[in-house]
């Protein structure tokens, strides 16, 4: 079958493909499916603009900008912070969305389209963590306790994955990518389940694994992603319980219903290490792939590897 | 481990519904007014599309065009036409100095001399690969800086990928391993990569660009 669109776009500091199977048969479904991807598309920049650190106008940034008092926020930002902080417990904080300032003073401070470096003023001395966010669900107001600066990369990219699906949705097979965070829909334009590999975490022209995928999440996290410009031994993902980089493994993959659910659960399980990553994604139902630095696995009992 | 409080799975999907719920008629009329703006242009620079046809020659999603380290197998991808990386360019602050030793120990590890020869570019004929023959050139971004890349068409099919001119702000060597991969990744047996790298991520999108003159 011949039939497909595929269209990519830069977004979130990365490069997001869209691919929809079929529905090519006459000129208004080729509009409808346009359409379609169009929507999802501006889910991308809508997300982004709303929820990026790196931008001092994006809300976000304007909640960051007042302590102690409630702010009103978009649902958008509301919901984002809500499941990023409800993750943070899940995680017993090993996930925690109030690092954004640690990641700022080790690097990770620049917007990918401007070159500009965000620098927040923050006394060095006070560590926030997620209890230091407080969420008025009837109001939908947010409130932070002290100065600190929210990072919801691993929730952002992962909800517009998934408000991209619920647009494509009705298209049945289509396959979206973030930058290496996919949701497949259905089957790939031959027919069969969509073909993921999994990044080896230490040989970048090698594949750690092969999985079967159709209608699920595939999200890695990687200490091989994006090394601190201080210091290389550095990576970004972080324990927000110590402030160094996780180094219990060398990448997690997850598959989820939801890219945000994936995404989220996949850096958490990153930090907590084997055992208790095993545990986290066992408790809420979704598979996963750990693999140690010394390339030991580690799966959840209904990972299946081809 | 303590007693889960949320199911991550459930909130998950409560969120999705809440956030498309509260925006879906805002998304729903920007992407209207993008398709009005400009739905000549897109259809025919961004986005590539596939009737059904009985040629031969129309690419399949593990065929030639693959592009990509980045998680990226899927073929004909296009470059936005409404983003500007040229813009970026004079934008650009000037990297740091240990990013000069960088650059420095960056040399193209292909041949490429980084200049764009679209004048090189051929008509496609049926049983080449989808793209114009020549050599073509296109500047990626990422968090760590910009890069270009330069890509040769021949037949229609890459043969060869390079990176011309690396502004990251710390070693481009451990991307150096990437060009080869546009190369070889035409014959990729899966669909997508998870767990792309932010690095390659500047190169892929130079890659992106770079086809997207070929086209």
């Amino acid at each position: 079958m011949n039939d497909f669109l595929v269209h990519s776009i830069t977004a979130m500091g990365t490069v997001v493909t869209i691919q929809v199977v079929g529905h090519g048969a006459d000129e208004q479904q080729r509009t409808e499916r346009a359409e379609a991807v169009e929507r999802a598309i501006v889910w991308f920049q809508q997300i982004h603009d709303s929820c990026t650190r790196f931008d001092p106008k994006s809300e976000l940034s304007q909640l960051t900008a007042q302590v102690g008092k409630p702010v009103p926020v978009s649902p958008l930002l509301y919901q984002a912070v809500r499941f990023a902080l409800a993750v943070a417990e899940e995680s017993g904080g090993a996930f925690d969305p109030t690092i954004g300032h640690r990641m700022e003073a080790r690097g990770f401070n620049r917007n990918s389209r401007s070159g500009l470096v965000v620098r927040t003023a923050i006394p060095p001395d006070r560590t926030a963590s997620y209890r230091d966010v407080h969420i008025d669900p009837h109001r939908q107001e947010i409130t932070l306790l002290r100065p600190l600066v929210l990072d919801l990369g691993a929730v952002a990219k992962g909800l517009a994955i998934d408000m991209a699906v619920r647009e494509l949705e009705a298209f049945a097979n289509f396959g979206i990518d973030a930058g290496g965070d996919l949701y497949l829909g259905g089957r790939n334009s031959e027919g069969k389940p969509w073909s993921v590999g999994i990044r080896h975490p230490r040989n970048e022209e090698a594949l750690l694994a092969t999985l079967q995928v159709s209608d699920s999440a595939v999200c890695s996290s990687g200490d091989y992603e994006r090394r601190s410009p201080l210091a290389p031994e550095d990576h970004h993902i972080m324990d927000a319980r110590s402030g160094a980089s996780a180094t219990a493994l060398a990448s997690v993959t997850v598959m989820a219903p939801s890219a945000m659910v994936a995404d989220a659960l996949a850096t958490a399980a990153f930090v907590l290490g084997p055992k208790e990553g095993i545990a986290l994604l066992t408790q809420h139902g979704v598979e996963g792939l750990l693999v140690t630095p010394s390339l030991d696995r580690f799966m959840t009992p209904g990972m299946r590897l081809e | 481990m303590k007693p889960v409080k949320h199911n991550l799975v459930a909130l998950g999907s409560a969120t999705v519904l809440a956030v498309y719920a509260a925006g879906y008629l805002r998304t729903r009329s920007a992407a209207d007014r993008f398709l009005a703006d400009d739905s000549e242009r897109r259809r025919a620079v961004a986005t590539t599309e596939h009737a059904p046809s009985p040629l031969p020659a129309a690419p399949m999603p593990n065929d030639p065009v693959a592009v990509a380290d980045s998680g990226m197998s899927a073929p004909p991808v296009v470059a936005p036409a409404e983003v500007a990386p040229k813009a970026k360019k004079a934008a650009r602050p000037k990297a740091p100095d240990s990013a000069a030793a960088a650059v420095a120990a960056a040399e193209p590890p292909a041949g490429g001399n980084g200049q764009a020869a679209d004048s090189a570019a051929q008509a496609p004929e049926k049983e080449h690969g989808p793209f114009k023959d020549g050599s073509f050139s296109g500047w990626g971004t990422s968090r760590h800086g910009d890069i270009e890349a330069t890509v040769e068409i021949r037949d229609g099919r890459i043969v060869s990928a390079s990176i011309s001119q690396c502004y990251t702000r710390y070693s481009c060597s451990w991307i150096a391993a990437l060009p080869p991969q546009v190369v070889a990744r035409q014959s990729a047996n899966v669909d997508y990569v998870s767990g792309a790298t932010q690095s390659t991520n500047a190169f892929y999108y130079a890659i992106v660009e770079a086809l997207a003159k070929a086209k």
